[in-house]
């Protein structure tokens, strides 16, 4: 115990001393978060839509002109579709909207109907907005007509679905949450990749080795260091997502500290992995952003929607730590505690931590060779 | 259980590449000595420490330390041992304090025993006033005696220490050596592995290896006496020893080794050869240590070298390099202090100093790296301040641990550096093929730099530092860690050069590299307290290291 509480508070001298760590930890984040937030914008500040009305009654006049106050959405009417739907193709419009014949009856509540948004999916996103900026109308629509005509109850049209999580559909708000897993893998393998490879290079592991300390001591004791500095990084990632760039946070904040504590556990077991079977910074920080952190960005479903992924990669994302702390955080931000989504996931994660400390235990050797 | 280490039969292969490091090795060693571990670079020594510790497994045979099975009972036997590797074990981002704390949790020390360890052992290295310094700002011997305070902690029975002099100046080495034997003299052994010789002139045991195999187990004074007798030097001092060198390498005179000391040169005969077949005056001098390490591990090359053949300068002045007043601050700190010398053609001037006294800063500032902060430096009448583009163009330039890209090859190394140095087109591939032949290169062409044998690591250094043709040379501790034969090679290389009128200017805190020099600049804390030639610089019968120490405690009366 003692010889753990010597390694650790050497560990922790070594990373206040060190300023390239604490750029890690908070500068680089800093950095990463307000580019996730601003740089990256997702949301269209309008979409061409095409709007085709089937069949025409009195009450669509107000929903027209719930579609022309969108500030999402630009709206051109046609007539038929036919000539809409060639519009599309010819890109004057990236999206087109169809209300049927009895689509005015829905409202009313005398029979349901289906609404088509048909859109331009070259860009993933705009298929996902439109849709989602229609629903939105949808219901501010039904809303006043509700109110006006005094309708009680309405049929067969599906609003409540995505605007649930993201009643604004500011991308930011889904992004920056996901962000912070990615940025939790970067710092946590970015930070002691570094660490053992620099204990080989400098020629101190030699002499750790000749003294007391046994191998589980020495993982030990950058595992704790290390999650201290991790944790502190993502507490300040989450202030800053919440506090400055106001994302609401709807789940605990305990559930919160837990998984992302399980995170950082697989996180610094993949860092320590790579440093120990590296032993050289150089090699160790490539591989921790090769191995970490791209896939990290491209596969966890953090930016990248994972079903809209083929399927053999789909089942490939699952070996990415992340792809399992993804869905704990979104909800955690948007949706609140999702009990199942955190258990199955945390399960899955406290494997993968398990994994990573084994194979470091076993990969890291009391000896020289 | 009067025997520290016992092993028999010991070998020790590894694989990729496949190397026997240590090669059917018996020995036994005393309690209570101080025993240097010796030998050419690779010839096994690390690996043979780190079997005594238990950190490599043999391959066949057995070890016993202390009565212990490394392999085995490693972790009672580092209870018993002390080890310091090889740049010392310290944190550099944790003071000396802390480092010591460090080590004596992990030693399990009980707060009382810290205490009395702690006072005695500051007080032994002389480091109470520069606990709360940090390790990676301390210098080279503060370092190593930080290192030691470290590894002594615990009361070992058995002292390691790998290289535990390299990149530290005479002065801290002989106080270090001074602990090691006040330890010795508390029944404690040490085993203390250098490339430097000199050093291993005072031990009490010396042990040589060399291709793995323990060529000579026993008394330094032992070796040296089996030269006794062959040792010679020039009389006259009015030959040019670089040409008499030459010469003799030339002859086929039975000699084992010549070098230059100061102005005269030391002569090794073959064993049993006839010392009139020499013409020339000699007197006969006492053998030194390395002269017999030198005849044990089979001479050194005696043939001229061949790299020089084709060079020819002209139109150089007399004075080719020019310092003045070079002045260096960095904030409150004087790095370097007005500076002068002048270098002539075709002279090699050596910059001498212990770590941290000036010699890189100089060194950079005349490379036109850094700008002084006042003074002036001049390269072939080039002011190096104002055009140290063109100034730079005479200049090859070698840094320290000779600066290869260790993943490229060979021959890529040769075409980077041939076309950094503005080679194009024909003249390139010319100036390549020629270093291949001059260098000998041929056979290693397709491998990479890092996997090459020190001295021809250091051949290939050499030739992308010539291959512009420069009629300059700087060498930045050029030999430094590198073991005698190798360097021997090198200083004939240069020597051919310079007998062609290149001119070298070398920074060195090795003393034996002194000696090459026709004059030497003492630097120490940022000024040259002495500039002459080597035997100026020696009082009659001193050694270059003696003198050092001698000349540094002069300045230090005068100053105080």
């Amino acid at each position: 115990m003692r010889i753990l509480k010597a390694l650790v508070y050497k560990e922790f001298l070594q990373i206040i001393r060190d300023p390239s760590s604490i750029l890690t930890a908070f500068i680089l984040p800093f950095i990463l978060i307000t580019i996730f937030a601003t740089a990256i914008n997702l949301d269209n500040n309008s979409i061409e839509t095409g709007l085709v009305i089937e069949g025409n009654r009195g009450q669509v006049n107000d929903i027209i002109s719930s579609f022309d106050g969108s500030r999402f959405l630009t709206i051109r009417r046609y007539d038929n579709r036919k000539t809409a739907q060639e519009a599309l193709t010819r890109g004057d419009i990236r999206a087109l909207v169809v209300l049927p014949n009895d689509f005015a009856k829905a409202f009313i509540g005398e029979q349901s109907a289906t609404v088509q948004v048909i859109s331009d999916a070259s860009d993933p996103n705009i298929a996902l907005f439109t849709a989602a900026y229609v629903q939105g109308i949808m219901a501010t629509a039904q809303k006043i007509l509700m109110e006006a005509y005094g309708y009680q109850k309405s049929v067969g049209i599906q609003i409540e679905q995505i605007s649930w999580y993201n009643p604004e559909l500011k991308s930011r708000y889904f992004i920056l949450p996901n962000s912070i897993a990615i940025i939790m893998t970067l710092i946590g393998m970015l930070l002691t990749a570094l660490v053992i490879a620099r204990e080989w290079e400098r020629g101190t592991m030699e002499s750790l080795l000749t003294t007391k300390a046994t191998k589980l001591q020495i993982i030990l004791s950058k595992y704790i260091s290390y999650y201290c500095l991790a944790i502190l990084s993502a507490s300040f990632c989450t202030f800053l997502s919440v506090v400055i760039f106001g994302v609401p946070f709807r789940g605990s904040l305990l559930v919160y500290f837990v998984t992302s504590s399980l995170f950082l556990f697989v996180s610094i077991g993949m860092g320590c992995l790579i440093s120990t079977l590296t032993r050289n910074q150089f090699l160790a920080s490539v591989a921790a952003a090769m191995f970490g952190f791209l896939p990290a960005v491209i596969l966890s479903g953090g930016l990248f929607e994972i079903s809209s992924m083929p399927p053999l990669i789909q089942i490939a994302t699952n070996i990415i730590p992340a792809t399992h702390f993804v869905p704990i955080i979104k909800n955690l931000f948007m949706a609140g505690n999702i009990w199942d989504i955190i258990f199955r996931e945390s399960f899955n994660l406290f494997i993968f931590g398990i994994a990573m400390f084994a194979l470091l235990y076993g990969v890291t050797k009391e000896r020289l060779e | 259980m009067n025997n520290v280490v016992e092993i028999k039969h010991l070998s020790k292969i590894f694989k990729n590449p496949d190397i026997t490091a240590i090669d059917n090795l018996n020995l036994t060693l005393p309690q209570g000595e101080v025993i240097g571990l010796i030998g050419p670079d690779g010839s096994g020594k690390t690996t043979l420490i780190r079997l005594l510790l238990g950190l490599l497994v043999p391959t066949e045979g057995n070890i016993s330390v202390l009565g212990l099975n490394p392999t085995e009972q490693t972790q009672s036997l580092h209870r018993l041992i002390g080890y310091m590797p090889q740049k010392f074990g310290l944190y550099e981002d944790l003071s000396i304090a802390e480092n010591m704390n460090l080590y004596a949790d992990l030693k399990e020390l009980s707060a009382k025993e810290r205490h009395k360890q702690f006072t005695r052992l500051l007080q032994f290295t002389g480091l109470t006033p520069f606990i709360k310094r940090l390790a990676g700002q301390l210098s080279g011997g503060m370092k190593q005696k930080s290192g030691l305070a470290c590894t002594l902690l615990g009361n070992p029975h058995f002292l390691l220490l790998d290289e535990p002099s390299v990149g530290v100046d005479p002065i801290s080495r002989r106080e270090l050596m001074k602990m090691v034997y006040s330890l010795r003299d508390d029944g404690i052994t040490v085993l203390w592995s250098t490339s430097y010789l000199d050093e291993a002139e005072n031990f009490d045991r010396v042990l040589l290896l060399n291709g793995g195999k323990l060529i000579f187990n026993g008394r330094p004074q032992d070796l040296t006496a089996k030269i006794s007798n062959r040792v010679f030097q020039t009389k006259d001092s009015s030959i040019n020893p670089r040409c008499l060198i030459r010469q003799l390498m030339k002859s086929n005179l039975p000699l084992t080794d010549a070098v230059i000391s100061g102005s005269h040169v030391r002569l090794l005969l073959k064993q049993n050869s006839d010392i009139s077949l020499i013409k020339f005056p000699l007197e006969a001098i006492a053998p030194r240590f390395e002269d017999a390490v030198i005849d044990i591990l089979g001479g050194a090359p005696m043939r001229p070298s061949r790299i020089a053949k084709r060079i020819e300068l002209t139109d150089i002045p007399d004075t080719v390099i020019r310092a003045e007043k070079l002045t260096k601050m960095y904030g409150n700190f004087t790095a370097a202090k007005n500076i002068s010398f002048n270098i002539k053609r075709g002279e090699i001037f050596g910059l001498l100093g212990p770590n941290g006294a000036g010699k890189s800063t100089t060194f950079k500032m005349l490379c036109g790296l850094i700008k002084p902060s006042s003074g002036y430096g001049f390269i072939l009448d080039t002011d190096m301040i104002k055009n140290a583009a063109s100034a730079r163009s005479y200049l090859g330039y070698m840094a320290q641990k000779f600066s290869l890209f260790s993943t490229l090859s060979v021959m890529q190394n040769l075409r980077f550096f041939s076309g950094i140095y503005g080679l194009r087109g024909k003249e390139r591939d010319n100036r390549i093929k020629q270093m291949i032949v001059e260098f000998e290169l041929k056979p290693y062409l397709r491998q990479p730099a890092g996997d090459l044998p020190l001295g021809f690591k250091q051949r290939l250094a050499l030739a992308c530092a010539i291959m512009h043709n420069p009629p300059i040379l700087f060498l930045d501790e050029p030999t430094s860690g590198v073991d005698p034969l190798t360097r021997r090679e090198f200083w004939n290389h240069i020597n051919s050069m310079v007998e062609k009128g290149v001119t070298v200017m070398v920074t060195t805190h090795f003393m034996d590299e002194a000696e090459y020099c026709d004059r030497i600049a003492l630097i120490y804390q940022g000024q040259t307290i002495k500039i002459g030639t080597p035997d100026e610089l020696k009082n009659h019968g001193e050694t270059m290291e003696e003198a050092f120490i001698r000349l540094i405690n002069e300045y230090k009366t005068e100053a105080a």
